[in-house]
């Protein structure tokens, strides 16, 4: 019976991984054949993916309560609308609902686009403007210097794995930038050090939108409800002409023999996608130190161990998380306790400590924020209650004269009483 | 320095007169008074020591310190109140019997100690 | 009688508890019946107070508690099934009973039978004690004033008999006392006042010592055995002045016994030695004690007890104290309605008990006089006051009446040449009354005549009106104004009819059903008891103000703008918070009213909160010109929420408020972080949830991109 039902719940589990719904929204359906390659991509990773022009008035996400797909490929800058809808709402609640979704735009992107792009806290530039670069372009035969290659990815191999390409990616397109205020915005790809944005051709005539430094090329959000959204600047980026690009010299006369598209846009979706940087944690317990139990209330200075078990999804497989920077705060208003977690290789991290001597209701609190890792947030009462009356030290050393006079006074009394009552 | 000398003196000489009359009234006390005066002073000399105890050691263990200080303070004053309840002198309980005086002082006695003992640990 | 009188609100209402602090009392009393006597003792209540948590068993009087809990334990040892809040409802008004046989023994200990009759009759129905008794008021003032008339009687007792069991008997009063209200340092400080008078005004006796100095003793012992007083007996200002008296007491004591038993000659000498030995011996002592005092932790008064002796000491530094009512001096209208014909006797009281001054009677006299001047610095003494102004009037009136009678008795006499049979007879139950306080009046006392009969007639029937006056008023008062609740409302129509607004049940129960176990929910500290107790839920802030820091925050959250209240919250843990609004029925003790209050409070500790924000033009309003702070804080936005629509159908007027009579001055308001999640009947309480952060940062002021945005406009 037992083998059977785990045999169950294994292909249940596999089917739900394999079988994941991916939603490819394009304006033209062009782009399913320039795009082959990386459409091919996910198709390999066992995704099955419907494909549907954005402006299909058909186009449904959502039936009744269900959502139809697990994640979506926003390839349509230029939609205005998408299905039946005038604007992306449907698309927040699928993102409120912990959906991922990859959204690629250009420098033509639509109104639609830009506040899609705001809604998750970037800014893309204005309409028209695309990244360019008058030092370090790329040599094809555009005049424009807008075809760039940059190598600013992120160091995070949680989001892009061991993409160690060191060969640079081929960007063509808008730029975002990230509201200083925005705590989930994280950039993957930056800009090259000489790039701006801005109107191709046009003078320019003050500042224009700096690249380096603020401006992403791919950013990323991870919301709250679990969802992980991409925004590339670039539809171009996940081309096959990109992916496939043989060789190119930029400007400044370096030479690449191919270009890191085809990785970086592989391991990003992997990401977004969640095939990557997730973290589950179970079997959170804390008891008094050396027991199993775990109580409802300590009392102040007790001695406690605290414990939980962390994995990480590694390729489809749920394996011990090994980081030494996890820490679990112990707080009442403030932390009284702040210590990082041991663990024992086996995902298991614990450690232990001696309760405050302030009692209150405290929280265990772990607050694991890592870029690219689910954020680990969770919190545990637990009250610390005062001494009882008969648990204080009783008896002292230092009171014994105390009880001495009080025992003397109570002898005196006696004697007060026979000494009193029978001499007349 | 010559009055203050005088003084002195004066004062040595009057102290002298006041400890022998004192003395020589004393001694008509009848005898049961005497024996309370006896606990009386006592008393006082527990509850000074160990005030003196806590001064040179600290108030830690205050709540034993507070029972055992308050206890020899209420046996003070149940006495000095049993003593005056029973000094033949007195004109203000004529109609007490000593025995009725002594059953109070036990009761409050009793009490005291009650107290004491709930609260010293 | 005074039993009875306390049941209107039972009728009236139903068997419900009342007011705030009862809420507290009852819940802990059902602890104690559930829990028994040593949980209660170490029970750490981690249900108020989030996240600080309460030690419930050192900082509650437990007096009351106990006395419900063992009423409790014995009508079960009985077989008599009853409920525990129906024990908590009646135990006010069964304590008020006792209180006026406690106050009849205390006047027949100082006057005689007839005054403590009358004394007691007056007791049984003064308003302000009412106020506090009605039925289902589970307060502690309820026993403590038994409890405290009953200390004064045996004290007196004691006083008078010089027995040391009296005494002791006194001191285990006392015991009850202290574990019942904190106003116990009334006792504690009242005492060595009248020993002192007595010692100074040469009345110094052997039976004083006797009252005095065991009930000290034993008194300090069992009050230090009280976890909530604790060392604060000994180490607290408020308790020296007892030890000071204590010392002095043994001082004369034995000068007199010196005086007694030595020569006079030695005496003389005796006395110049003595006294300069004396006076170098108590000023170093009295240095040892201020040093002591000095390097103690708990140095200086409390506030409440600062606030007592400097009436503007409390509004000054600590706004907490002075933001209760309770805590304010009264008005001079309330010295009429609660004391009534007592407060217009109470002189003339005073004033016959100085013919003749016992010791009992001198202390009548202090109790009442430091009992004016305490109700007249905050309302909630005036209980206090209640005793001693019935025990008073009960005394004039009984001299009045005694003394008319026999004028009237007087006459007969005259006119039937009968010998004074009859007046010996009207005299009997005043055995002390030997002449009468009329007699100070000089018409009376220089000739001793009795006063004309009919004259006498007229005044009995004065005094007989006065009394049934009184009676009548007391009636009313406790059916009319002391009987609410507060909890559940009651007004009457334009057409006579009432209406019950019932709205406080209804909140605390939507609290309780619809939101989950471990809510935690926010209010201003007013409501933290009943929230606690009626809806089950844990509570930031309660009626126990222990810790300033903390009600400060939760002023500080109402007083700022929507957002900055929600990272309060936030770091808080509050899921729910509640807001009192009366502005649709009007209901005038409402949020917006205590909110500057908030403001104050929250503003002694975070500077960055100032009350001047707040006000508008001419002081504190709500409408269009009221201060900016306010339009914006969360406090106004939580109270007006939805308010203008509602308030179109109600009065005709886009949100117009019923209290403040004004139309409010923001009528559009959109909340972010909060969501309406209840709103009672009569729109007195509202609940809302405190929502989650945001899944995503949306529409985020992006510096750069507006900067952009200009930029592209101009090119």
């Amino acid at each position: 019976m037992f083998p059977v039902l785990l045999l169950l719940l294994s292909t249940a589990f596999t089917c739900q991984a394999s079988s994941q719904k991916v939603l490819v929204l394009l304006d033209d359906f062009k782009t399913r054949s320039t795009h082959s390659l990386y459409f091919n991509d996910l198709i390999s990773r066992g995704y099955e993916i419907s494909f549907k022009s954005a402006s299909d008035k058909k186009l449904q996400l959502k039936d009744w309560d269900e959502w139809l797909y697990d994640k979506i490929v926003l390839f349509a800058p230029t939609a205005t609308g998408l299905g039946a809808n005038s604007d992306h709402t449907t698309l927040l609640e699928f993102i409120d609902a912990g959906k991922d979704v990859l959204v690629a735009v250009d420098s033509s992107a639509s109104e639609l686009m830009r506040s899609l792009a705001a809604d998750i806290g970037f800014d893309l530039d204005a309409r028209g403007a695309s990244v360019t670069d008058h030092v370090d372009y790329v040599k094809f035969a555009m005049a424009d210097h807008t075809l760039i290659a940059s190598e600013e990815f992120m160091q995070s191999s949680a989001i892009l794995g061991n993409f160690t390409d060191s060969a640079p990616i081929l960007f063509k397109g808008a730029a975002a930038t990230m509201s200083p205020e925005s705590t989930l915005g994280i950039s993957i790809l930056g800009a090259p050090e000489t790039a701006f944005s801005h109107l191709p051709g046009k003078p320019v005539t003050d500042n224009p939108l700096v690249a380096n430094g603020y401006a992403s090329l791919v950013a990323a959000i991870q919301a709250r409800s679990g969802a992980r959204i991409v925004l590339a600047g670039s539809v171009d980026m996940f081309s096959n002409a990109y992916f496939t690009t043989a060789g190119f010299e930029t400007a400044s006369g370096k030479r690449f023999d191919k270009a890191g598209n085809r990785a970086f846009c592989d391991e990003v979706t992997k990401w977004a996608f969640h095939e990557r940087g997730v973290l589950r944690v179970t079997n959170v317990h804390h008891s008094h130190a050396g027991e199993q139990e775990q109580p409802d209330w300590y009392r102040v200075s007790d001695d406690l161990e605290f414990g939980l078990d962390i994995f990480e999804l590694v390729g489809g497989v749920w394996q011990p998380f090994k980081a030494d920077d996890v820490q679990v705060e112990f707080v009442m208003l403030d932390p009284y306790i702040r210590t990082k977690l041991q663990h024992n290789e086996q995902g298991h991290f614990y450690t232990a400590f001696k309760v405050p001597d302030v009692y209150g209701v405290y929280k265990f609190v772990i607050n694991y924020h890592r870029a690219g890792y689910t954020p680990l947030e969770l919190a545990k009462t637990v009250s610390v209650r005062p001494f009882r009356h008969n648990e204080f030290e009783r008896f002292l050393v230092a009171a014994y004269p105390y009880y001495m006079s009080v025992f003397s006074t109570m002898a005196a009394f006696f004697v007060f009483g026979f000494a009193f009552l029978y001499h007349k | 320095m010559d009055s203050v000398t005088n003084r002195i003196h004066d004062f040595k000489s009057n102290a002298s007169i006041i400890v022998k009359s004192f003395n020589s009234e004393y001694k008509k006390t009848p005898l049961r008074i005497k024996v309370i005066d006896a606990f009386i002073v006592y008393a006082l000399l527990t509850a000074a020591i160990q005030f003196l105890y806590m001064l040179c050691v600290g108030t830690f263990p205050f709540n034993s310190f507070l029972s055992g200080f308050f206890c020899s303070l209420g046996f003070f004053v149940l006495s000095v109140s049993l003593r005056m309840q029973v000094d033949p002198s007195s004109t203000e309980f004529k109609g007490l019997l000593p025995e009725r005086a002594y059953a109070d002082f036990v009761f409050c006695g009793c009490l005291l100690f009650l107290v004491v003992w709930n609260f010293m640990g | 009688m005074a039993f009875s009188l306390r049941l209107f609100s039972v009728v009236k209402y139903e068997s419900v508890i009342h007011e705030f602090d009862p809420y507290f009392n009852f819940r802990v009393t059902i602890y104690l019946t559930k829990q028994g006597f040593y949980n209660l003792w170490n029970w750490f209540d981690d249900r108020t107070w989030y996240p600080l948590g309460r030690v419930i068993g050192g900082t509650v009087y437990p007096g009351l508690i106990w006395t419900a809990g063992v009423m409790f334990k014995v009508l079960h040892a009985f077989n008599i099934p009853i409920n525990v809040q129906e024990v908590c409802v009646f135990t006010a008004p069964l304590f008020s009973a006792f209180c006026s046989l406690a106050a009849y023994l205390l006047v027949k200990e100082i006057r005689g039978r007839g005054a403590g009759l009358t004394a007691a009759a007056f007791m049984a129905m003064v308003p302000s004690y009412i106020s506090r008794s009605v039925a289902g008021s589970f307060d502690n003032e309820g026993v403590a004033i038994f409890a405290l008339v009953f200390v004064f009687f045996l004290y007196v007792k004691a006083l008078n008999t010089g027995s040391l069991a009296w005494s002791s008997a006194a001191a285990l009063a006392y015991l009850y006392m202290v574990a019942s209200w904190g106003g116990y340092s009334f006792i504690i400080n009242l005492l060595p006042i009248h020993c002192l008078a007595s010692i100074f005004t040469g009345r110094l006796t052997a039976k004083l010592y006797i009252a005095y100095a065991p009930l000290i003793i034993l008194g300090t012992l069992e009050a230090a055995s009280i976890p909530v007083v604790g060392f604060n007996a000994v180490l607290m200002s408020e308790h020296f002045g007892a030890f000071f008296a204590f010392g002095i007491l043994h001082a004369a004591l034995a000068i007199r016994y010196i005086k007694d038993i030595l020569p006079v000659k030695a005496y003389n000498a005796a006395k110049t030695l003595v006294l300069t030995s004396g006076v170098v011996l108590m000023s170093g002592i009295l240095l040892l004690v201020l040093f002591y005092v000095m390097s103690s932790p708990t140095f200086g008064w409390t506030g409440r007890s600062l606030s007592l002796l400097d009436p503007t000491y409390a509004s000054k530094y600590i706004p907490i104290i002075a933001s209760v009512s309770e805590h304010q001096p009264p008005a001079w209208p309330s010295y009429f309605t609660d004391l009534q014909a007592a407060s217009i006797l109470m002189p003339a009281g005073l004033i016959a008990l100085f013919w003749p001054l016992t010791p009992a009677s001198l202390f009548l006299i202090l109790y009442a006089c430091t009992a004016v001047y305490f109700s007249g610095v905050m309302v909630r003494l005036m209980l206090v006051l209640a005793p001693a102004a019935c025990c008073l009037a009960g005394i004039a009136l009984h001299e009045a009446i005694a003394t008319l009678f026999k004028g009237v008795h007087a006459a007969r006499d005259e006119q039937e040449s009968k010998p004074l049979k009859e007046d010996v007879k009207a005299k009997k139950p005043s055995k002390p009354a030997k002449a009468g306080f009329w007699s100070i009046l000089p018409g009376f006392s220089e000739t001793g005549r009795p006063i004309p009969r009919d004259a006498a007639i007229v005044g009995l029937l004065g005094l007989a009106a006065v009394a049934l006056f009184y009676t009548w008023h007391s009636i009313w008062v406790s059916a009319e104004m002391y009987s609410a609740p507060s909890i559940v409302m009651q007004t009457r129509g334009g057409d006579g009819s009432i209406h019950i607004f019932d709205d406080f049940r209804e909140g605390y129960a939507w609290l309780r059903y619809n939101t989950p176990e471990d809510a935690i929910v926010a209010s201003w500290w007013d409501y933290g008891y009943q929230t606690t107790a009626m809806a089950n839920r844990t509570v930031l802030v309660d009626n126990n103000t222990w810790n300033n820091t903390h009600i400060a925050t939760v002023g500080r959250a109402m007083a700022s703008p929507e957002k900055q209240a929600w990272e309060i919250y936030r770091a808080l843990d509050v899921t729910h918070v509640l807001v009192i609004f009366g502005g649709f029925i009007g209901y005038p003790s409402d949020d917006i009213n205590k909110f500057l209050w908030m403001v104050r409070i929250g503003g002694g500790v975070f500077p960055d909160i100032k009350e001047k924000d707040f006000l508008g033009e001419g002081g504190y309003r709500v409408d269009t010109k009221a201060g900016k702070a306010l339009l914006d804080c969360l406090m106004y936005k939580l109270s007006y929420y939805r308010y203008a629509e509602a308030s179109l159908m109600t009065t005709g007027q886009l949100g117009f408020d019923r209290v403040r009579n004004v139309q409010i001055g923001k009528m559009d308001i959109s909340l972010e972080y909060f969501e309406e999640v209840f709103t009672s009947e009569h729109w007195m309480v509202r609940i809302y949830k405190v929502l989650d952060r945001p899944a995503r940062d949306g529409k985020l002021p992006n510096p750069r991109s507006s900067r952009g945005k200009i930029r592209r406009g101009s090119s």
